[in-house]
């Protein structure tokens, strides 16, 4: 094996794609409806409703506009929205488990992104960060940050087993894009990575 | 440590394993991929326009824009009876919903492009992606190392033009497309794996693939490489300046590891922005400016089997009324300009694309036809078969 067969992406299996759009889309737009719904009445209908409106042959479009827009959520954003649903079926309370250290990650990591796609590293400093997430060096590091995490923090059983489901999906599937970065994050779980850190300062405040 | 955290923490090294076994690939003996050229290194400036016009467009259909050039390979199941196909977006209006990719192929034996065919549309890529598109543009076609056709179109999202993404699309039977994927080139984070877009042809590489170059476009504006291998699938992606202000790059391999890329100037400057690699990609420096002057419009360059290097591009000051062909050695760069075209005022000649063509009297120290496409008026695709005097010195 040479280094460059470490180094070279692997895209997700084309035939793969429209399904994930889909069923991706169904699961995240049902969840906030879900979270939305069930706190006015107890029922998973409209939720459901709206999940297999998604998924039906002649209804998918309504999948197709929010990929239109936002192209595919995160397979840590559909982890969640799968949480949300398994929370509301076993009538648990709904618990953001993810680790405020991994949360601070996060964060610095989406504002890494953001510095990249605007081409504003210095010149001395190019890391090139969007297409290391391609490599397995940029799926190595997650490793290790997790594997510190399970080892040094009292985590939930819930996170260690979602990060590890997380990272199985996107190396099998090489779901959403191929890029490990777009497995972890979106802008919807970086915003929510965001209040959470919020809500933490404040309550340490208190 | 209980027994969700141990079995995640074997997950984690099973993930590790995986993904080293999902990655191996036979080796195929180079690293790092180098790029084809030539043996030759003299430069060519002796060449005549043997053959020009405007490409057919579809009927009733008013606008026209971004042309891209293939020829076809000597394994493409037309290659007998086609020399080259050109592609680009027409429709009521750049931007229009009814813009397509329309296609046409030049004949050996009527020496003339033969009727134009619509090859891609909007509904057809949406429906394939599982994602509506709002509208298409630029193409880009490349044939693989097996002869296969790829295009790369840019198709927008909600937003326009600073929504683009680049949709590859491959031959399934000759000239019948069918969509792959969309490239991921930008991150979820923040911008939604948007805002790239893609004009210029693919540099080819030594083991059958190519680089693709692309640009990112939302304010800021800056040049980025792909590589694809000999299949058309996307390996990596380098960053190839650090300046915000240049955009549309087009590739030249002065040696199997020493490139540059020509980019099109967004700044006051109106110069063509010139950035360059020695490691064959690996990492790109910028280097400054050629000492040509570009108004904001694309240019296509191309290095020639003489060695030598060809610019096509529209001057600053007069604008896209004028478009004019800069031939160079190959190193170190010296231009000397020519005018192709040299219209009047609110006349555009832009968005040139230059390939080489071997004709059917090609031998092996004559220099194929070089073929050279742009936008005419906004209205129809131009063309000029251009051919050399010089003959090329026999490989040793």
């Amino acid at each position: 094996m040479s280094w460059s067969d470490l180094t070279h992406a692997v895209l997700p299996q084309s035939v793969f794609l429209p399904l994930w759009v889909k069923l991706s889309w169904a699961l995240v737009a049902s969840a906030v409806v879900l979270r939305l719904t069930y706190r006015l009445k107890a029922t998973v209908w409209p939720a459901a409703v709206v999940a297999v409106l998604m998924l039906l042959p002649r209804t998918d479009v309504l999948s197709g506009y929010l990929a239109l827009a936002f192209q595919t959520p995160s397979v840590v954003l559909v982890v969640w929205a799968l949480w949300c649903w398994a929370d509301v079926i076993q009538l648990r309370d709904p618990v953001a488990t993810t680790p405020t250290a991994v949360a601070c990650l996060g964060v610095l990591l989406g504002w890494a992104l953001v510095l990249d796609t605007l081409n504003v590293w210095p010149a001395f400093f190019n890391p090139q960060l969007y297409a290391l997430g391609f490599a397995s060096a940029g799926l190595w590091l997650v490793l290790a940050v997790t594997a510190a995490v399970l080892l040094w923090a009292h985590v939930a059983p819930r996170w260690a087993l979602s990060a590890a489901a997380v990272l199985a999906v996107y190396v099998l599937l090489r779901l959403p894009t191929g890029n490990v970065w777009d497995a972890l994050l979106d802008p919807f779980v970086w915003l929510a990575l965001h209040v959470q850190l919020w809500r933490t300062w404040r309550a340490a405040r208190t | 440590m209980n027994t969700p955290h141990r079995l995640a923490l074997a997950l984690l090294f099973a993930v590790a394993l995986c993904d080293a076994v999902l990655r191996w690939q036979p080796s195929t003996g180079a690293v790092t991929p180098e790029a084809a050229v030539p043996v030759q290194a003299q430069a060519c400036t002796d060449y005549r326009v043997v053959r020009e016009g405007l490409i057919p467009m579809p009927e009733g259909v008013p606008a026209a824009h971004a042309s891209s050039l293939v020829a076809f390979p000597p394994t493409h199941p037309l290659h007998a009876h086609k020399a080259l196909a050109a592609f680009w977006f027409a429709g009521t209006r750049e931007s229009g919903s009814d813009v397509q990719i329309a296609s046409s192929m030049f004949d050996h034996t009527t020496q003339a492009w033969d009727a134009p065919q619509w090859v891609v549309n909007r509904h057809t890529v949406g429906q394939d992606l599982g994602i509506q598109i709002r509208r298409i543009g630029n193409p880009v076609a490349w044939a693989d190392a097996r002869g296969r056709l790829h295009l790369f179109v840019v198709a927008t999202g909600l937003g326009g033009w600073a929504a683009s993404r680049v949709v590859h699309l491959t031959e399934q039977a000759p000239m019948q497309f069918k969509v792959v994927r969309t490239l991921p080139l930008t991150a979820l984070v923040p911008a939604f794996n948007t805002s790239t877009l893609v004009r210029t042809v693919p540099m080819p590489l030594s083991d059958g693939g190519a680089v693709l170059p692309l640009y990112f476009e939302i304010g800021i504006k800056y040049g980025v490489a792909v590589r694809l291998n000999a299949e058309g699938e996307m390996q990596s992606m380098t960053r190839i300046t650090q300046r915000r202000e240049v955009l549309q790059p087009t590739l030249v391999a002065h040696s199997p590891t020493h490139w540059s890329a020509f980019m099109r100037d967004y700044s006051p400057t109106e110069m063509v922005a010139h950035s360059e690699t020695w490691d064959a990609g690996a990492h790109w420096q910028d280097v400054g400016n050629l000492a040509l002057s570009n108004p904001g419009a694309s240019v296509a360059a191309l290095r020639m089997s003489s060695g030598g290097l060809m610019l096509a591009h529209n001057p600053a000051g007069r604008g896209r009324e004028v478009l004019l062909l800069s031939t160079s050695a190959n190193q170190p760069l010296s231009w000397t300009t020519r005018t192709l075209i040299d219209g009047v005022k609110a006349d555009e000649y832009s968005y040139p694309t230059l390939i080489e063509v071997p004709t059917v009297t090609t031998t092996h120290n004559t220099q194929p036809d070089v073929w050279l496409s742009y936008t005419h008026m906004r209205k129809a695709i131009a063309f000029k078969q251009l051919r050399f005097n010089c003959p090329v010195r026999s490989q040793p």
